[in-house]
């Protein structure tokens, strides 16, 4: 992106009033969101890949389902993603994390290189209880915390459903990357904005898979439209016993795993 | 995969791996460039043990249905391809 010295001059000073707008903003959302989310807690309760009176809010609604028991941890889903978005070393749109629940009750969490690389088998097997590998990537929230605290509407659910960041229009504030409670955003030195997964957004407008799920050679990552009933990501959310992360803070997350432990949730 | 199913058909056809769902580029590597332009473009060619053991490599959180071997005790000092066909029949050589 260019750099022009008018954008950095509009940047900084949007930075600066955007910080102190946001922090009178936190608190008052912070009461009047208490008492809403309140009541929306029955209706979200019921809650799949946000699906409200029966309906989702659009059609399509993208999503995807994670099946951990695929999941081998071989890290070319971060690393197509890596080469297809051109993320900058060191930062990724989707990770791999390992869990390794110990026999003494410990939990080991570790995702060197967020598994571009894949893993290693290094930890001691006769002390494991279980363990596992866990794709994470942008749920994709539909009551975000992430749209709700940019300051300037530069990061949106779009009417698919799909959460991205406008790169023209981002400040810079970082207050989206400090909100969302997976650690899905980034900083992106190369860009000098926000960043995140966009579900491969330039692919699956052209009817393509997002990068991720197309190489996982397991079949661990299920791309699809939620509202169209005959899909198969649709089918397999039916099908399965599914969950979203962290359901308690009602982001609306639509991301769904299938197998999801209660050290991972 | 589908574009590359155009133009090479007999790549797919006795490939375990395909069958399964593992697309080409999951061990080819990105090869956008080459379906744009074959000739200049040539996608990565995988022959070393560390190709295949990045996906077939014992590790304890790999799930237990996936096929799994232990590269210190699998054949050692071959090539994997050596033994295993990728892209004929049999999957394994003689
Ligand atoms: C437009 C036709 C075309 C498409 C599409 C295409 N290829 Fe090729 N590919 C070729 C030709 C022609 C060759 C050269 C064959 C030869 O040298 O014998 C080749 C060679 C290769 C080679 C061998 C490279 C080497 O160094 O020997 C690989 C691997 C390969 N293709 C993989 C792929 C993959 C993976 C895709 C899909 C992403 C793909 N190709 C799509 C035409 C194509
Ligand atoms: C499991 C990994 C794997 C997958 C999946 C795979 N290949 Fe291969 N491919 C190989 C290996 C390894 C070789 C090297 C030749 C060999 O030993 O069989 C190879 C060789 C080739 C060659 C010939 C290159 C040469 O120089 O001989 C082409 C072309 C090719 N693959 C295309 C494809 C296409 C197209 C697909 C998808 C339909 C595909 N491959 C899927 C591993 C794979
Ligand atoms: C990107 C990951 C990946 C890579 C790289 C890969 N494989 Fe595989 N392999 C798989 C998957 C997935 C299966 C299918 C497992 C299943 O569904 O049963 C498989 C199946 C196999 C099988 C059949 C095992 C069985 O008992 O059914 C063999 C043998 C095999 N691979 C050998 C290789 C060799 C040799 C290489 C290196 C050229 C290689 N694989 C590279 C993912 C991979
Ligand atoms: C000396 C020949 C040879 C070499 C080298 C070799 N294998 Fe094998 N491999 C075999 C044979 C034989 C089998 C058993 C095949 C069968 O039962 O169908 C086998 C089985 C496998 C299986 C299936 C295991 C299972 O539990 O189903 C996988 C996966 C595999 N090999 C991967 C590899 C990988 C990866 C390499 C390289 C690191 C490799 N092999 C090197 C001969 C070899």
């Amino acid at each position: 992106m260019s750099e022009d010295p008018k954008d950095i001059t509009r940047r900084e000073t949007l930075q600066t009033v955007g910080r102190s707008v946001l922090l009178i903003a936190i608190g008052v959302a912070g009461g009047v969101g208490g008492i809403s989310t309140l009541q929306n807690v029955r209706r979200e309760m019921k809650l799949k890949g946000t699906k409200k009176e029966g309906r989702y809010p659009g059609s399509p609604w993208y999503s995807m389902a994670i099946d951990i028991e695929k999941c081998i941890g071989c890290g070319r889903c971060v690393q197509a993603c890596s080469e297809e978005n051109d993320v900058p070393p060191g930062h990724y749109r989707t990770w791999i994390e390992r869990y390794a629940i110990m026999k003494d009750g410990s939990v080991s969490i570790t995702s060197p290189n967020g598994g571009i690389n894949g893993f290693e088998n290094d930890i001691d097997e006769d002390k494991v209880e279980r363990a596992f590998f866990v794709p994470k990537l942008c749920n994709h929230c539909d009551d975000s915390p992430c749209t709700q605290v940019c300051p300037v509407g530069a990061t949106f659910e779009t009417k698919e459903g799909v959460v991205i960041v406008d790169y023209d229009w981002c400040i810079g504030c970082r207050y989206c990357i400090q909100s969302c409670p997976y650690g899905s955003r980034f900083w992106n030195p190369k860009r000098n904005t926000a960043d995140k997964c966009t579900l491969c957004y330039h692919r699956i407008k052209k009817g393509e898979q997002p990068a991720c799920a197309e190489v996982c050679p397991t079949g661990a990552r299920l791309f699809g439209d939620l509202s169209d009933d005959a899909s198969p990501l649709a089918k397999f959310v039916r099908e399965n016993a599914t969950m979203t992360m962290k359901p308690n803070l009602m982001t609306g997350a639509k991301v769904q795993y299938k197998g999801l432990s209660k050290e991972v949730v | 995969m589908k574009a590359c199913m155009e133009c090479h058909p007999d790549k797919a056809e006795a490939t375990v791996h395909v069958k399964k769902g593992v697309h080409c580029e999951s061990c080819h590597g990105a090869a956008k460039a080459h379906t744009e332009d074959w000739e200049k473009a040539k996608p990565f060619v995988p022959s070393t043990r560390a190709d295949c053991t990045r996906c077939h490599a014992m590790i304890v959180s790999r799930p237990a249905w996936y096929p799994q071997i232990d590269p210190k005790t699998h054949n050692p000092d071959s090539k994997c391809v050596h033994c295993h066909s990728i892209h004929e029949l049999p999957a394994v050589k003689k």
